[in-house]
């Protein structure tokens, strides 16, 4: 089972390998096409904005091998805050541009939506919607470390978690072999090292 | 609920992790990757790290260290020392870290806050304020580790950090710098009711009491400090509890107990008795 984290210049790649080979896999760091095709499960981090994030897979070539990755091999995917966003059809921020659209639904900000403070920093609980392999082993109300200014919204048939903060945000999405988290389960402690590993073992 | 932050600050000079006093003194305690380790396995919910080694501003930027003293870091990680283009911060984040701090180069050069915001998401971006207090109500910010003072009021430079795009403030108090008399209260509630971000309230813990007056009365998002987590035994797990005791809502892991400790009158750990070891549950959970 080869484990590929997709590699497209912007993010935090190396703390998500560190989580994986925690968990005693050997992943590879990748933005080859071939090495992609070659891999069974894939995870896309994310730190930044939408609009170069996607400009980035476009130049890599990567944003129609993602989608044939998953969409037509079935291949499992992790994405992780703004690699869960990038599922999206588009995003508020920045200009607007596509995204690989694999979950129907789009990016809004937060800030337009509620009165509190924004960036949503810090650790927050999580209210499980569905059931899903993602959680096994974790109940609603386990605290996970959110950082971000956006979040996905989506039809509650997707949502399998959602977050309060002002309102009630989609905190993790599944749709068959299509899996995001908003949050960071890289940086939450064992707790989110465990959905990690829930994930990889799913 | 959003849970507010206990932060551990830590700073590192020449590879070692030090301790500041009035951003003069500084003194030895030991290697990163032990400090860092044991802060993120005992419940601190963020960890800062700021490079302050003199030199590095001439010499060939190296991240590959960082690297290595996170690598076991399973909490977030902000890293700050010597930011001065788009291209160290995507080093920075490159080798692991989750947001960059940015301080005496953000002051010089503003536009680096916007391009940084633009290519990595505002939340990226934190903007480290070192700043001295004259007389009643004359708050000044301070660059170059505290050396060079701008004449700026501290308010405005806040202000003008969060419409640049800083997605939080780190506020340092250098009359309290490692002073252990509690936090300035007044300046970070003048911030933190300035702004719409988040404020990192830091400089002058002492007693594991003064986390709470932070968040209470400062209003801060999150509260950080360096020395008492260095020389105290189980000391981010006290810091916790005595938050928890102001009703303060925070992140609270099963591996640390926390609701029956009880405390001196100086906010220190009373020792649990016979009964209380027996029944506590100390397994450290699997994944």
């Amino acid at each position: 089972m080869q484990i590929c984290i997709i590699n497209y210049g912007m993010g935090n790649i190396h703390s998500v390998y560190n989580a994986v080979k925690e968990l005693g896999y050997n992943p590879i760091v990748s933005n080859k096409c071939d090495e992609i095709s070659n891999s069974d499960i894939f995870i896309l981090p994310g730190v930044g904005a939408f609009e170069t994030a996607m400009k980035s897979l476009n130049l890599l070539g990567l944003t129609d091998k993602i989608k044939n990755q998953v969409l037509v091999k079935k291949k499992r995917i992790l994405g992780i805050c703004l690699g869960m966003q990038l599922f999206a059809e588009y995003s508020e921020e920045g200009n607007i541009i596509n995204g690989l659209s694999l979950i129907p639904g789009k990016v809004l900000d937060l800030k337009k939506k509620i009165n509190l403070r924004v960036p949503h920093i810090g650790w927050n609980s999580i209210e499980i919607m569905q059931d899903s392999k993602l959680f096994k082993n974790i109940g609603s109300n386990q605290d996970f470390y959110f950082v971000h200014r956006y979040f996905y919204e989506c039809k509650q048939e997707y949502k399998i978690s959602t977050t309060n903060y002002g309102l009630n945000f989609t905190s993790a999405i599944q749709m068959d072999n299509i899996y995001g988290v908003q949050f960071h389960p890289e940086r939450s402690h064992n707790i989110g090292i465990r959905l990690l590993k829930n994930f990889l073992t799913i | 609920m959003l849970k507010k932050r206990l932060v551990a600050c830590l700073l590192i000079k020449d590879n070692l992790i030090v301790q500041s006093v009035g951003f003069k003194k500084y003194f030895p305690i030991g290697k990163p990757n032990y400090s860092i380790e044991f802060v993120a396995r005992w419940d601190v919910d963020e960890i800062i790290l700021l490079d302050i080694s003199k030199n590095k501003r001439d010499t060939q930027k190296d991240y590959s260290q960082l690297k290595l003293f996170i690598k076991k870091c399973f909490v977030p990680i902000t890293f700050g020392g010597g930011v001065t283009s788009l291209e160290d911060v995507h080093n920075i984040i490159n080798s692991g870290a989750d947001r960059v701090s940015i301080n005496t180069n953000a002051y010089l050069n503003p536009n680096l806050i916007r391009k940084t915001s633009e290519a990595y998401g505002q939340q990226c971006i934190v903007v480290s304020i070192d700043y001295k207090v004259f007389g009643d109500n004359d708050k000044r910010v301070f660059i170059n580790g505290g050396t060079k003072d701008t004449g700026k009021n501290v308010i405005d430079w806040a202000k003008e950090c969060e419409e640049l795009g800083a997605g939080e403030i780190l506020l340092n108090s250098i009359n309290r710098d490692g002073k252990g008399n509690g936090y300035d209260i007044k300046t970070i509630n003048e911030v933190s009711t300035a702004l719409k971000i988040p404020v990192i309230a830091c400089g002058g813990v002492g007693k594991f009491n003064d986390f709470a007056e932070g968040i209470n009365q400062g209003g801060a998002s999150a509260v950080a400090a360096a020395n008492i987590f260095h020389f105290v035994e189980h000391s981010t797990i006290i810091a916790k509890a005595n938050m928890l005791k102001k009703n303060i809502q925070i992140r609270l892991n099963k591996i640390a107990q926390y609701k029956d400790r009880k405390f001196d009158k100086y906010g220190r750990l009373i020792m649990l008795d016979e009964d209380q070891l027996e029944k506590a549950d100390w397994t450290i959970k699997e994944y």
